[in-house]
């Protein structure tokens, strides 16, 4: 029932990148300074892999088998 | 990504893990390699000193075979740890063709005596041509995926431990936390009261005073999980420290040149008031060659060891404990009780810079590989066969991240920071640089101006 569990957590160091300009200008979501924190897409702020809240949504993993 | 997350994943995931495995293989194998009567100069060659083109295309012709098994040797590291990351690694490696050229043609023109009699060193001539390709050129699209500041400069920084005794970090890295705390806590609150008095929201504050305090964008990272931040409040205090380090990468080095300091007293400052560890490192390279020049005393090395001292060794280490501080206060005081959340201690070892580690690691083996030497014999021994072939490998390995920082520092693409945020960390900037000068140029001064090997 974490963020790390949950749909909106967005943990993709790339995706990070991506969404917070100039990041990689002097710093990397890649560094372990950052640890396993994400961007939550429903509250738009960073939060840790282990928080929570009450707009959990499961994470949808692909069955192996699955195209 | 599993909440179990593996400790080996993390190893193998992280940049600083690959800085450490990296650097301290190239220093291992250095090591054998001068243990057993041999060096690694055979592939760590960087363009020497030269006047005429014939000078150049001789140097060229006389050590292709070095030059392109250097290429070959980097590019097969770095892609190999861009891959285990997780990164596109053609993306990566078509990137890392990109960069080494444009550094290589960076260290052809830094060679140059011509530009050598003007004092400009490699670093600055690779952050303005990375800076008028990333500003000016179209986007580079995935051949980004190789501009990585903060992977090259800790693999640079694993690198330097090497040049740097460990004798030198146990006598003068207390005196570097000391120093480097009461100006980070100082400037960490003027900051903060500041954007608090000019009524920013208190999670802006925190992440404008710790990126202007301690380590920069580093540090925004590891706090903005920790109070909650929000994206848009990430992104202005990125660009403050981003905005700031850049000017202070010619402000500083001018101010300290204009009152004459000792290399390891400019350097020393550079480290206690610059915000981000590569734009730092252009900073204490361009004063190391005032001094090379004979405009300031002492010697570059004097600057580039205080530098690392103060920066890496007295700063960056706080960061997980200022992310459990200010994770505390978050917690206890700012967030509703029912979002309220427990701080585990294990954060500060979480967010550790594991990157210092490999520096202290290829220093402790710096030293053994000098151990019962005299000065002489460390001059005509150890320097030629262990140290220089490092030294031009750290050379390239910075050279990387400079420009890098050119290139991703894409000014268009920067989010506006707003007028209070700019006071209140421009509040921050000129006490920071009073204390910083008055603690590296008049408290602790003997310390800085003495640093010897």
């Amino acid at each position: 029932m974490t963020c790390a569990r949950c749909a909106h957590f967005i943990d993709q160091p790339a995706q990070i990148e991506a969404l917070i300009p100039g990041l990689t200008a002097m710093g990397s979501a890649r560094a372990s300074v950052r640890s396993d924190d994400g961007i939550c897409a429903v509250h738009e702020c960073v939060v840790w892999a282990r928080d929570l809240c009450g707009e959990f949504s499961p994470r949808i993993t692909k069955d192996p088998g699955q195209p | 990504m599993s909440e179990t997350r593996s400790s080996w994943s993390e190893f193998t995931r992280q940049e600083d893990w690959w800085s450490v495995i990296l650097g301290l293989c190239i220093v291992g194998i250095a090591y054998a390699l001068f243990a057993t009567g041999g060096s690694l100069n055979w592939i760590a060659v960087a363009p020497d000193p030269w006047s005429s083109t014939a000078d150049l295309a001789a140097q060229f012709s006389r050590d292709s075979i070095r030059y392109l098994l250097e290429f070959l040797a980097m590019l097969g590291l770095f892609s190999l740890a861009a891959w285990t990351m997780g990164q596109n690694v053609r993306a990566f490696a078509a990137g890392f063709v990109v960069v080494y050229f444009l550094s290589l043609a960076t260290l052809v023109i830094g060679a140059w005596d011509a530009v050598q009699s003007y004092d400009v060193e490699p670093p600055l001539i690779a952050l303005v041509v990375g800076a008028l390709i990333g500003n000016l050129a179209p986007s580079s699209g995935r051949l980004n995926e190789a501009f990585r500041v903060e992977f090259y400069i800790k693999t640079g920084i694993v690198l330097l431990g090497a040049t740097l005794p460990i004798t030198l970090i146990i006598w003068a890295g207390p005196i570097a936390i000391v120093q480097a705390s009461i100006v980070s806590v100082v400037t960490f609150f003027v900051i903060y009261r500041t954007a608090l008095f000019l009524e920013l929201d208190r999670k802006l504050a925190a992440l404008l005073a710790v990126g202007g305090a301690i380590c920069g964008v580093s540090a925004v990272i590891a706090i903005a999980g920790a109070i909650r931040a929000r994206r848009e409040q990430m992104s202005i205090a990125i660009t403050s420290v981003v905005l700031w380090s850049i000017a202070m990468i010619l402000v500083l080095p001018l101010l300290a040149r204009a009152w004459y300091l000792p290399s390891g007293v400019g350097g020393a400052w550079i480290g206690t008031s610059e915000f981000a560890d590569a734009a730092g490192f252009i900073a204490a390279h361009t004063y190391g060659a005032f001094a090379r020049s004979g405009a300031v005393e002492g010697t570059p090395d004097q600057a580039i060891w205080a530098y690392t001292l103060l920066k890496v060794v007295g700063r960056d280490i706080w960061i997980g404990i200022w992310a459990v501080i200010l994770s505390f206060v978050a917690m206890t005081r700012w967030e509703e009780p029912e979002a309220r959340q427990r701080v585990s201690m294990m954060e500060i070892w979480r967010r550790f810079p594991k990157f210092i580690l490999g520096l202290f690691g290829a220093s402790l083996l710096a030293t053994l590989a000098s151990e019962n030497l005299s000065f002489a014999d460390f001059d005509t021994v150890v320097r030629p066969a262990f140290i220089v072939p490092l030294t031009n490998l750290r050379v390239w390995v910075f050279t990387f991240s400079f420009l890098s920082i050119g290139l991703t520092t894409r000014l268009r693409g920067l989010a506006p920071a707003g007028g209070a945020a700019f006071i209140a960390f421009a509040t921050g900037v000129v006490v920071n640089l009073v204390l910083g000068f008055v603690l590296s140029a008049v408290v602790f001064q003997s310390y800085w101006m003495h640093l010897t090997r």
